[in-house]
């Protein structure tokens, strides 16, 4: 269980990116996180494996104060939880197999890292992560020669590699088509739902979140301003959550 | 002047409506307008007339007929680049002459002194008839001394008759005797106009013989010395052997023209190759030996090499006729540019290398965004500061006390191969003890610290491998040089090696201490902060903070002591100290507020400005440093390039290292990899190919520098171009200079052409 507690984010340069959040999250469970570009989804996401350190509040997973952690209890923290970015973040000229692995890190020992050496379960583990999203035979190629919705599964595949109790998204299919997306979307709902693993989810689209999800939080310049079930968003609340002028179009 | 002016106002007015619209100055600025610009140029002017009077522009000095005739002969020299030489015959025609007069002088009918006598100071006509047209023809005077020394009188062109006619002064040598006027020609003689030239006894034997076979294809000649088992190699013009003999056992020649080639018992049957080999006779002083072939062969320029058979060694070699033909050939001056070229691309190509090496693990303490993120708490850091001096002392002790362990095997090769051995296994078996490959579980104490001992001990033992390896390389490479003959340069180089290794040794050895002991600091600090209350904390800080402060005031206390010989207590230890815990206790009052200090950011600045510095002092500045420190050659040069490059790829580097995408290393830290894994994972791999990039642009650049370096004394082909070039020897000089275009530009052309592959 993730519980998020009056989580707040000042940046240095005094923009106010979180202000006193707090949700809980149950295992298992679907989250969509909604709202404006720039209301805080992505630093919301990001304070959690505190890839920005948060500046107030706490974050306990499983009863454990990750806002606390020393940097290996972190390391620990965060090898159990994927993620999957919204530019995929693969590393363009390495094969796509190293991208894969990479989600191994948090369990390889640094030196054996220098030498740049994985052990043999982990090539096949990450052979099969390539099977599961139908890229196998792609995992010799540089990954900047994969197309958007190919670097997106190899990316779910590196989150996937590591063995992940939750994933966190940050907007996993802003940057590819409809087709795309519903393809990216539908990974992720197996593995949530096959898996077991907690997924939490930012998106732009409302289509997708009544599609995917078991519940949706939406943000708004950084306050919590919706918590509850995706059929529960009407016309009212959608207003509240992008603002008086915003139409709907999907 | 005023035309621009207009045109510009003209276009001012011209200006077309549709462009954004111009930030309207307000009137006054509009009516100030013209005198900043009139005050401007009045300024530029003062500043460029004091420009031209400090660099001397003359342009008269360009016009002057004397210069123009420099000029003229300059880039006439440069013109004609000494690259082949060939040989010349001095022809010598001497006329007596008598000084003061009495002597009876006999007269010359070519060349005509006149009047034929006279007293020193007195002019007198020389007249020269018969020369070749054009020809240079210097003129000397034999005095009467038992020394064989000439006095110059003058030098002139004959003209296009052959002849010419000087006035010379007599010089102050007065003797009863008859002396005499040389006139001194130089005949070229193997130019590709005048290629055959007979020079008779070009063997030394003291007979004339024709170098054209005769009709019963026989010849016989003398080669000096006579070693037990004769052996002797004919060897063609082209220099390759033809035939290779010998009296006793074939045997293979060790050295000399035929090396490596195998000589054949004399009545052993061999292909036909023209001229062969068919009677060694040592029965005089010198071998004489027989050779057949086909009548009508022109044996000029055939050589015949004796050797010991019984050793393989050469012995004299000699021509086989009297008359060899000359061509023209490499130039001295080209041989030794060809060496000096080479060593001024090995120099770029060694000064590259060590700053690379340098550069690279330099370069991501010189980027913002590696550095930018890393702070630590005051605690950690007055700990390091007083742990990093403390360990790297330790280390440097260790790593003498290591040696004194290890040098007494120093001369045991065997010995030296076993440590070697033993403490890489060990080393190897330690780390894998120490480092599991998968981390499946949280460690307990008791296993971290069995690890961190383990890996302590794997340091320690792979440290004392590469003392091993060094003694190894030198006892190698010492014994190699001897025994390698021509390859013997290899053997210097791992000897070399050997010597890096071990001043690395010490390096390596408290750099590491020193991390170790930094490592310790930190879990210490980490502990005394998770455990102490908040005022022993605090007051630690300051305690610790005067104590770091200290220690290293005192450290740059004995620098500045080391530069200015100061030698007092008070000034260099006292002083220093008490300044430094000031600082100290300031800074960590100050880091307190803030709770971390941005160390990364200080280091960052730090790196960046000693970079930065480094790169402004021109390579030819840092080489007259090394020059006086390890004395002129490359190697002075080598370090010099070295240290600029390693300042100005660190800064290239880093400056990549800025500008990769932040995405992947996002990526990779969320996925629980630490910051050596986050660097290996999604730093390198966006780094590897600019790196290489910027490393043979630099290349470039150094090949450029190190030619010259050499006008400092930093070696390679920039000594021989000053050289030349202060001796007035313009043709030598515009061999260099073409060697250095060609070389740059041939660099340049592949540097660009790799750098395209790989960005």
């Amino acid at each position: 269980m993730l519980q998020v507690e009056h989580l707040t984010k000042v940046y240095e340069n005094g923009t106010v990116a979180l202000e006193d959040v707090s949700f809980t999250v149950p295992d298992g469970q679907f989250l969509a996180i909604i709202g404006l570009s720039g209301s805080g989804k992505s630093t919301l996401l990001r304070c959690i494996n505190r890839l920005i350190e948060p500046t107030e509040g706490r974050i306990i997973w499983n009863g454990e104060d990750i806002t606390a952690a020393s940097q290996e209890d972190l390391r620990r923290f965060r090898r159990r939880v994927g993620m999957v970015f919204q530019h995929f973040n693969l590393v363009h000229r390495s094969k796509v197999l190293t991208n894969v692995l990479a989600g191994r890190l948090g369990y390889t020992n640094p030196a054996m890292s220098l030498i740049n050496r994985f052990s043999k379960d982990d090539v096949s583990t990450a052979l099969a992560q390539l099977e599961r999203v139908g890229l196998r035979e792609k995992a010799y190629s540089r990954a900047d020669e994969l197309s958007g919705g190919q670097q997106q599964r190899v990316g779910i595949a590196r989150a996937l590699m590591q063995n992940p109790e939750m994933i966190l998204a940050d907007e996993p299919v802003a940057s590819l088509d409809p087709v795309l997306a519903h393809s990216i979307m539908r990974y992720l709902e197996a593995i949530n739902q096959d898996d077991g693993v907690t997924v939490l989810c930012s998106l732009h689209f409302l289509d997708l979140v009544h599609k995917y999800s078991d519940r949706a939080i939406a943000l708004n310049e950084g306050k919590l301003v919706f918590d509850g079930l995706p059929s529960e968003i009407d016309d009212m609340k959608f207003k509240e959550i992008y603002g008086q002028e915003a139409e709907r179009v999907g | 002047m005023a035309d621009i002016r207009e045109r510009t106002d003209a276009e001012l007015d011209t200006e077309p409506p549709s462009g954004p619209p111009p930030d309207k100055p307000d009137a006054a600025r509009r009516r100030r307008r013209p005198f900043v610009i009139a005050l401007g140029i009045v300024i530029s002017v003062v500043i460029y007339a004091l420009a031209f009077e400090h660099t001397q522009v003359d342009l008269t000095q360009i016009t002057s007929e004397t210069r123009q005739a420099s000029l003229q002969r300059i880039l006439r020299a440069l013109a004609q680049p000494d690259l082949v030489t060939y040989d010349t015959r001095e022809d010598v025609t001497e006329v007596e002459i008598a000084i003061p007069c009495g002597p009876e002088v006999t007269p010359n009918p070519n060349v005509v002194i006149e009047p034929s006598c006279g007293d020193p100071g007195d002019t007198v006509t020389i007249t020269g008839s018969g020369f070749d047209p054009r020809e240079f023809v210097e003129l000397r005077f034999v005095p009467d001394t038992e020394f064989d020394i000439t006095l110059r009188l003058a030098s002139v062109n004959a003209d296009s008759d052959g002849r010419f006619q000087v006035e010379v002064v007599l010089p102050d040598r007065t003797s009863d005797q008859v002396q005499s006027v040389r006139a001194v020609t130089n005949e070229p003689i193997g130019t590709w106009r005048n290629r055959v030239e007979v020079f008779t006894d070009a063997n030394e034997n003291g007979v004339e013989d024709d170098p054209i076979l005769g009709e019963e294809g026989i010849h016989t000649f003398e080669v000096a010395g006579n070693p037990d088992v004769p052996a002797v190699a004919l060897i063609n013009p082209a220099g390759e052997t033809t035939d290779f003999v010998t009296t006793g056992e074939s045997f293979e020649a060790v050295a000399g023209v035929s090396r490596g080639q195998v000589a054949i018992p004399i009545d052993e049957e061999r292909p036909d190759t023209g001229l062969r080999i068919i009677g060694i006779d040592a029965a005089g002083g010198d071998l004489s030996v027989t050779i057949e072939g086909p009548p009508g062969f022109d044996m000029s320029n055939w050589r015949a090499a004796a050797y010991d058979g019984a050793t393989g060694e050469p012995g004299a070699t000699t021509y086989i006729s009297d008359t060899i033909r000359l061509s023209p050939r490499i130039s001295e001056t080209a041989r030794i540019t060809v060496d000096k070229i080479l060593e001024t691309v090995f120099l770029a190509l060694v000064a590259t290398t060590a700053g690379l090496l340098v550069a690279v693990p330099l370069s991501f303490i010189a980027a913002r965004n590696i550095m930018r993120d890393i702070s630590i708490t005051v605690t950690n850091l007055v700990l390091i500061l007083i742990a990093v001096p403390l360990g790297a002392g330790l280390g440097i002790l260790a790593a003498r006390a290591a040696r004194g362990v290890v040098t007494p095997i120093a001369d045991n090769t065997p010995a030296l191969f076993g440590a070697l051995a033993l403490a890489a296994i060990l080393a190897y078996l330690a780390a894998r003890a120490a480092l599991p490959t998968v981390e499946d579980h949280v460690p307990t104490r008791a296993e971290r610290l069995r690890r961190a001992l383990l890996l302590i001990v794997a340091g320690a033992l792979g440290l004392v491998g590469l003392l091993v390896l060094s003694l190894l390389f030198q006892a190698i490479g010492t014994a190699a040089r001897s025994a390698l003959g021509w390859f013997g340069f290899i053997g210097s180089f791992f000897a070399a090696l050997g010597e890096i290794f071990d001043v690395a040794f010490v390096v390596i050895a408290a750099l590491a201490t020193a991390g170790v002991f930094a490592q310790l600091a930190s879990k210490l600090g980490y502990a005394i902060r998770s455990r102490m209350p908040r005022p022993v904390i605090r007051t630690l800080n300051v305690v610790l903070g005067g104590l770091a402060g200290a220690l290293w005031a005192m450290l740059v206390g004995q620098v500045i002591d080391w530069f200015y010989q100061i030698g007092e207590f008070r000034t260099v230890v006292l002083i220093p100290a008490m300044v430094g815990a000031v600082v100290g206790v300031l800074i960590a009052l100050r880091g307190m507020q803030k709770g971390e200090v941005k160390i990364g950011l200080s280091i960052y600045y730090a790196a960046r400005t000693v970079f930065n510095t480094l790169r402004s002092i021109e390579p030819l500045v840092m080489a007259i440093v090394f020059v006086v420190w390890v004395g002129a050659g490359p190697f002075a040069g080598s370090l010099a390039l070295a240290l600029h490059t390693a300042a100005a790829l660190a800064k290239l580097y880093s400056e990549q290292v800025e500008s990769i995408s932040t995405g992947p290393i996002e990526a990779v830290r969320a996925t629980g990899a630490n910051r050596l894994q986050t660097i290996i994972y999604s730093v390198v791999p966006q780094i590897v190919p600019p790196y290489i990039s910027f490393t043979m642009y630099r290349w470039d650049i150094n090949v450029r520098m190190s030619t010259i370096l050499g006008f400092v004394g930093g070696g390679g082909i920039g000594s021989i171009l000053q050289q030349n070039i202060n001796l007035l020897q313009y043709r030598a000089a515009a061999v260099q200079m073409l060697a250095i275009a060609i070389v740059v530009a041939t660099m340049d052309w592949a540097s660009s052409r790799l750098r395209e592959r790989y960005v």
